[in-house]
């Protein structure tokens, strides 16, 4: 009998970790197959460094060939285009569908069969969303390695005019109404502060938090509480002092537009339109599908089937559109299994989330202003770890998933950076259980108190070093690489 | 959480204000070693309590 073939579609955090854990405890006794449209691994929130260059590309990267040579794991760069999960014409074995990436055999079809299938493909970074968002337009991004590094020479261009005695402009936050990830941008606009405070030109900058969330702190989480001094404290108050502590203004509830050079043009949830005038703007864009298609075994377009609108996928999680108040912690997923087809999971930012954890909101014009949900770091990996349990307990006889990691029922530990000094950085660390709130189990704030807390200090500086390390270390798959926690 | 509407215009010295502060003891604490000694080991365990608390 063959050995049963799991592909897993891209290499990333969540996909990085299924692959990881699939060839541990699968050995040779499956096929591990990934297929991701990069050469590398990236570790991304270590981006956040080199776009304010305090390091390289080299540094959270690394070439994902060698390591998966070495531990018997098939790659292909490719970007996967279509999944024939019922096979073809007579031929009912899977198969998907992707043209190499690979230079000297750009463009290439290939054809890779596979028993189970892992969706962790990532966001498509939607920069087209607004005109003239992004590298290719006006802004600046640390999404990807090679953006990052863009952001840091504009930045190294900026404070050479500032050592000039001009006066910049800079504009930090998410460029359209449904971003995500606004844990980046903050991370972004303090790092950036306090590098500007390290090369001596701070006095001369001007800096902008502008933002989709209805209060600081939302992060796309619907904010968090904490008790502190006696109080239990929302987020948006340590969020605002931050901001205020370090001189920087902030906007809320706003869609960007459009992107002009050096402005921002701005819709309010209010409903009111504005401007921000920047020389150096870093805006996030909002995250899609990545735009995968399905046929059948007749070539019929079966994408509605699998995915959602937004491109991405479907799996075990109640999309029935309801209002904010009836949201559930029971709406979001737990297998991550596709209903459509038992032997598919997405993991990471791949999946379709039931609804945003944010309160919904729109202006009076219809426009969206809403943080989505954030699905990366911890939860990408405790969800690519778990979709990978299943998958290797269906090798093994079970008919059902069994392993979950339903967002509203795992937590999750963040460090975002606040500056990087090893006796004068700051980083804030942050806990919360569960990412999703649970107002079932925890009716006032949603959230298990006892643990979910948040502090800012040097020691969280030295976590976020330590995950750095740690982390690379372990997507490198060197010894003992599986004791590190995700 | 409470709601606070944010004109665009508001500039940084006006929401400064309404903003709350770190006094300069708490600022210190943020970088004082021995402390934040203490603080990496309680941090770390919290986090640690949070991972177990996560994996089903």
């Amino acid at each position: 009998m063959s050995r049963p073939r799991v592909l897993v579609l891209g290499a990333g955090v969540a996909g990085h970790t299924a692959a990881a854990f699939l060839k541990k405890w699968l050995g040779k006794e499956a096929e591990i197959t990934v297929i991701s449209p990069r050469p590398d691994y990236n570790w991304i929130p270590s981006n956040i460094w080199v776009g304010v260059g305090l390091l390289k590309p080299s540094q959270v990267m690394f070439p994902l060939k060698p390591v998966y040579a070495r531990k018997g794991i098939t790659f292909y760069q490719a970007k996967a285009t279509t999944l024939h999960p019922e096979g073809e014409g007579e031929d009912a074995t899977p198969f998907v569908e992707a043209e190499s990436t690979e230079e000297g055999r750009m463009g290439e079809l290939l054809k890779v069969p596979y028993d189970y299938l892992i969706n962790a493909t990532g966001p498509k970074l939607a920069f087209e969303a607004t005109p003239g968002l992004g590298p290719k337009g006006h802004s600046l991004s640390v999404c990807t390695a090679p953006h990052a590094l863009e952001a840091s020479l504009a930045l190294d261009e900026a404070v050479a005019r500032m050592k000039k005695g001009e006066r910049q402009r800079f504009l930090v936050g998410t460029g359209h109404g449904t971003c995500t990830c606004q844990g980046a941008a903050f991370e972004y606009i303090v790092n950036l502060e306090f590098e500007l405070r390290a090369r001596g030109v701070r006095d001369l900058a001007d800096i902008t938090y502008l933002t989709n969330e209805f209060e600081l702190g939302d992060f796309g989480m619907g904010g968090i509480h904490i008790r502190r001094g006696g109080f239990v404290t929302p987020s948006n108050i340590f969020t605002e002092s931050l901001m205020a502590e370090r001189g920087l203004r902030w906007v809320t509830q706003a869609h960007v537009k459009r992107l002009e050079p050096g402005c921002a043009y701005l819709e309010f949830l209010n409903g009111e339109e504005g401007e921000e005038r920047f020389d150096l703007a870093m805006l996030l864009p909002p995250f899609k599908g990545v735009g995968l298609k399905a046929l059948d075994r007749q070539g019929q377009d079966i994408s509605e089937r699998l995915f959602a609108p937004s491109g991405f996928m479907r799996v075990d999680a109640d999309y029935q559109a309801k209002p904010f108040e009836d949201w559930m912690a029971s709406d979001w997923p737990r297998t991550y299994q596709s209903p459509a087809y038992k032997n598919i999971f997405a993991a990471g930012i791949a999946f379709a989330p039931p609804h945003p954890v944010s309160q919904p909101r729109q202006s009076p014009n219809g426009t969206v202003i809403t943080p989505a949900p954030p699905r990366t770091g911890m939860p990408s990996a405790m969800i690519g770890r778990a979709v990978a349990r299943s998958i290797y307990g269906m090798i093994y006889g079970s008919d059902t998933p069994m392993s979950t990691a339903s967002m509203a029922e795992i937590g999750a530990a963040c460090v975002a950076s606040a500056g990087s000094n090893p006796f004068r950085g700051t980083a804030a660390s942050i806990t919360v259980f569960p990412i999703v709130p649970d107002y079932e189990r925890y009716p006032e704030f949603g959230r298990d108190l006892n643990h979910t807390f948040g502090e800012i200090g040097l020691a969280g500086h030295w976590i976020k070093i330590l995950l750095h390390h740690l982390f690379l270390y372990k997507a490198k798959m060197l010894p003992f690489w599986s004791f590190i926690p995700e | 959480m409470p709601t606070k509407a944010t004109p665009f215009d508001q500039g940084r010295k006006a929401q400064g204000v309404f903003a709350t502060k770190p006094t300069d003891f708490t600022k210190s604490l943020r970088t004082n070693i021995l402390w934040q000694v203490i603080r990496f080991i309680v941090i770390n365990l919290k986090m640690i309590r949070i991972i177990r608390k996560s994996h089903h």
